[in-house]
This record gives C-alpha cells, sequence and structure tokens, in this order.
C-alpha cells in the first residue's frame, strides 16, 4: 500500500471509530455534517487532549480524494484516533497484513511459470548480488541547506527519515549533514520551519536545499527578537495574525496546555521574554487569505 | 389560587432538583479535572508566568518610550485576574498594599529591577486556586530589598473568543499577593 492508498484506510477506520461513539451515524465522508465534524473535533479534543480544526477536516477528509499526503503530526492524531499508537504503526500494521496475503497469489502465479524462465532471471540477480556483496558500500555525506540564505539549516530545526518500502527510519542530523549507507536512497525532510520534501539521491547530490515555509521563520525570528524593532513586529504580526487565530501552547511533557488568542499571542512576540524564547513552534495553519488560524507551539 | 400555589411550589422544588443535579454531573475543581502530575505541570507554568510577570514589571519601570510603556503595561494587565489587584507597594518598605494600576504609576521611569528565587507552589489546591510563595529582590541603583511574597494563582475554566469562535478552555491569571 503506498502512502495515499493508507491514508485512505485511515479515513475509513476515523469512520468506524466516529460510529463506535455516535452509533446512528451511517453515512460516509461526503455526507459527514457540519455537526459531525463538530462532534469529532471534540472527540478529538476529549479523548486525545489535541486540537483538530474545522477547515483542516473540511479540506482532508471529505474530499474523496487527496492530492497531498496531509501532515505527520495531523497523521498521528488520526491514527490515534483510530486506535493505533501513531502514523508509523498504523502504516506498517496495514502493511504487514498486506503483505501476508501476496505469496497466496505468489503461489498461484509460480504454477503458469516456466521453470527454464526462472533459471534466466534467477541467474543476473545471483551476479548482482554478488557483486553488490563484493563492491564495498559508498557512504555518502549531504548538507542540508536553506535555499533562500544557502546556509546551512540549524540541526534542532530540522528531521529526516530515510524512505523505504513505506518505512520511515529516522536519520541523525549533525552539524546540518546528514551519512547516508547508500549513495541512492530517498530521503523525506520534516521542519515546521521549511516546507516537506521528499528527494532521491544521486550520485553528485552533495547539498538538498530547502524552502523557508516563511510564516513560521518569521515567528521564530518574533521569538528570538529583543525589544527594538516592536512597532514593526506588532503590524506585521495584525497582517499575518488571523482574528479567530488559536494558539495551544503544551506544558513540558504535554501534561497539559495553555489557550492563547490572537491578542494575547501578540502581545507575547511584540514585548518577548526570557519566558517567550522557550517556546519551539511545532506547526502552524493558514486560511485562504494567508493569515495564520492555528499554531501549535511545545513550551521547553 | 391554591393550586396555582402548590404548582409554583412542585415547579421550584423540580427545578431545584434538575439544577442540583446538572452541578453534580459535571466534575468540579483542578483536583476532579487534572491528575496529580498535570496539577505540578500547571503549577510549574504557573511559576514562570510570575516570572515573566516581574521581567515585564522591570522593563515598564526602565521604559522612557511612553508608547511602548503602553504596551508592556497591557502586557502586565492580561497576566492577572483584575487591575484592581491588591499587590505589595514596592516602593515602600512597610507593608502596604495597593493596587496594581497605583503601583504601575509607581514605578513608572523609576528604573527599578524585580529578582525573584526560591519560588514554590503550595501542595493545598482549593477549588480554583493555589498560592505561590517566593523572595522577590527589588533594587534601585545600589539599594535593594527582600521581601518573602505569597501571591494567589487563580486556575478555572472560562469561555475563550478566538474572533468570532469561543471555547471553553482552563484559564490561568495571577492573583492577590501579601507578605509573608
Amino acid at each position: 500500500m503506498n502512502e495515499q492508498e493508507l491514508f485512505q484506510e485511515l479515513k475509513k477506520r476515523i469512520l468506524e471509530s466516529y460510529r463506535n461513539h455516535y452509533p446512528y451515524f451511517s453515512g460516509n465522508w461526503k455526507n459527514f455534517s457540519s455537526k459531525d465534524i463538530r462532534q469529532l473535533i471534540e472527540l478529538i479534543e476529549t479523548e486525545l487532549r489535541e486540537s483538530v480544526s474545522e477547515k483542516w477536516i473540511y479540506t482532508h477528509l471529505k474530499p474523496e480524494k487527496n492530492e497531498k499526503l496531509p501532515r505527520k503530526d495531523m497523521l498521528d492524531i488520526f491514527a490515534c484516533f483510530a486506535g493505533f499508537s501513531d502514523w508509523n504503526e498504523f502504516s506498517f500494521k496495514l502493511n504487514e497484513v498486506e503483505s501476508e496475503e501476496i505469496p497466496i497469489q505468489k503461489v498461484e502465479n509460480k504454477k503458469k511459470f516456466n521453470k527454464k524462465l526462472w533459471f534466466l532471471v534467477l541467474i543476473p540477480i545471483l551476479i548482482l548480488g554478488i557483486y553488490r556483496f563484493i563492491q564495498p558500500k559508498k557512504s555518502k555525506t549531504v548538507t542540508l541547506k536553506n535555499e533562500f540564505t544557502k546556509k546551512p539549516v540549524q540541526t534542532d530545526e530540522i528531521k529526516v527519515y530515510k524512505l523505504n518500502e513505506n518505512q520511515k527510519t529516522p536519520v541523525e542530523v549533525v552539524e546540518s549533514k546528514i551519512e547516508l549507507e547508500d549513495s541512492n536512497e530517498k530521503i523525506l525532510i520534516e521542519s515546521p520551519y521549511f516546507e516537506q520534501k521528499e528527494v532521491q539521491i544521486s550520485d553528485s547530490e552533495e547539498e538538498i536545499f530547502v524552502k523557508p515555509e516563511d510564516y513560521a521563520l518569521v515567528l521564530k525570528t518574533f521569538i528570538d527578537s529583543d525589544l527594538s524593532d516592536w512597532t514593526s513586529r506588532k503590524e506585521k504580526l495584525e497582517k499575518i495574525l488571523s482574528e479567530d487565530l488559536e494558539v495551544i501552547i503544551l506544558l513540558k511533557e504535554n501534561l497539559g496546555a495553555e489557550y492563547l488568542n490572537k491578542e494575547e499571542f501578540a502581545q507575547k512576540l511584540i514585548v518577548p521574554t526570557s519566558e517567550t524564547k522557550k517556546l519551539k513552534i511545532l506547526n502552524l495553519e493558514t486560511n485562504e487569505n494567508k493569515e495564520i488560524t492555528f499554531i501549535r507551539i511545545q513550551q521547553l | 389560587m391554591n393550586w396555582k400555589k402548590i404548582n409554583m411550589a412542585i415547579l421550584i422544588s423540580v427545578s431545584s432538583i434538575v439544577c442540583a443535579q446538572n452541578i453534580e454531573a459535571s466534575p468540579q475543581g483542578i483536583k476532579a479535572n487534572f491528575s496529580e502530575k498535570s496539577i505540578l505541570a500547571y503549577q510549574e507554568n504557573s511559576q514562570h508566568k510570575i516570572a515573566e510577570f516581574y521581567e515585564y514589571l522591570t522593563l515598564y519601570s526602565n521604559e522612557k518610550n511612553p508608547e511602548l510603556r503602553k504596551q508592556i503595561q497591557s502586557n502586565i494587565l492580561s497576566m492577572v485576574s483584575s487591575k484592581e489587584i491588591e499587590v505589595l507597594d514596592f516602593t515602600d518598605s512597610a507593608t502596604n498594599l495597593i493596587d496594581l494600576s497605583e503601583l504601575l504609576e509607581k514605578i513608572k521611569n523609576q528604573d527599578y529591577k524585580f529578582e525573584i528565587d526560591e519560588m514554590e507552589s503550595s501542595e493545598n489546591i482549593s477549588l480554583y486556586e493555589w498560592e505561590n510563595s517566593y523572595q522577590l529582590k527589588i533594587s534601585k541603583g545600589e539599594n535593594f530589598q527582600i521581601r518573602s511574597i505569597s501571591q494567589c494563582i487563580i486556575f478555572e475554566p472560562l469561555e475563550k473568543k478566538f474572533g468570532k469562535k469561543s471555547k471553553l478552555v482552563w484559564e490561568m491569571k495571577l492573583d492577590e499577593m501579601f507578605e509573608d
């Protein structure tokens, strides 16, 4: 199952979990009403202490087809809602089930297959295998850089995963660099400050450029700033923050949360203190007017 | 007439029973809504808030730009339960309680510096509040005084506005203080 198929399966499981709480609901995502959406949001808040916006559900769950996979943290929340620990467990378990079904098909196909043909296929594979075994593995170092500034990104701002048959394996980032065992690996770069990027590493690849998510970087700059330029910060915040903004600050170990509205959050960034500098943006959402409507922050 | 009175009496007693059930149905107070670990996390957060409150007071007292001072003042007032809460008069060594707005007027342009130390939260938690106690060093130039202060923290559910939407959230505010 590829990621899109997995997400479609997750959508089915979300509806099943929803039905466990509201047994009278017998429809599908197409007729999932605004009342159902509100009830789903409430369920997620009470059961998982997580917050999901109405807009997110309209964008990612209501449509029959999805062009883009949602952010990983949202997939984690809904995988939890469907009874799994996170998206990784969900993908792993579903692919496990699928791979158990594959051998049956293979046995049926085998009968039809000509034994001589097997021989012809096996020999080149064997030769290739021996060749690869003898060949020393090429390890490769790749530097991750900001596409705009051309400077290396900060190590704690970015997460890198090796992608292998729908499995995501974390790759350690040291001084903005990653070390890969194979020079032809596919990697996924995730960060609240940069756009998500999937790269098939080639032999010549020594640098990867990631494009900044403008708003997240602007807010980060504001968090780290001092009192100077407070008026320009105030003006900029007035423009980029939606009137309906909801900010959730997760306390240490996610043991609680603080909720701020636009005025309170803007105040914090206009006059930053040493407490403001302990905030780390996890993710944000924007509306069709390119205003920020939701920010999730971790208190360090 | 008598029937009217009897009907009214029945109506009042039925509605009082219904009201009582509603109150019992939703758990009340901090302890009924949060685990021990969560309460500790919120108490730690309240200590950060007090630290931030005094950082703002220092900025306010030292800021010469009236516009920025006004902005800092609005940050300070957004942290407390009311701008009329009683706080210690830090400009006087005697234990006098004054309104927060009065204190702000007294420390304006006076270059006071406030530093806190040895902060802890009480184990005793009331329905919607607890106390934080701490040592406060108040300096002006080379002179300083250290005061032992206890301050109430209010933590209660309230309907909060997020633009056009509103949502029931637990909100934390700093409340009145007194000298130990």
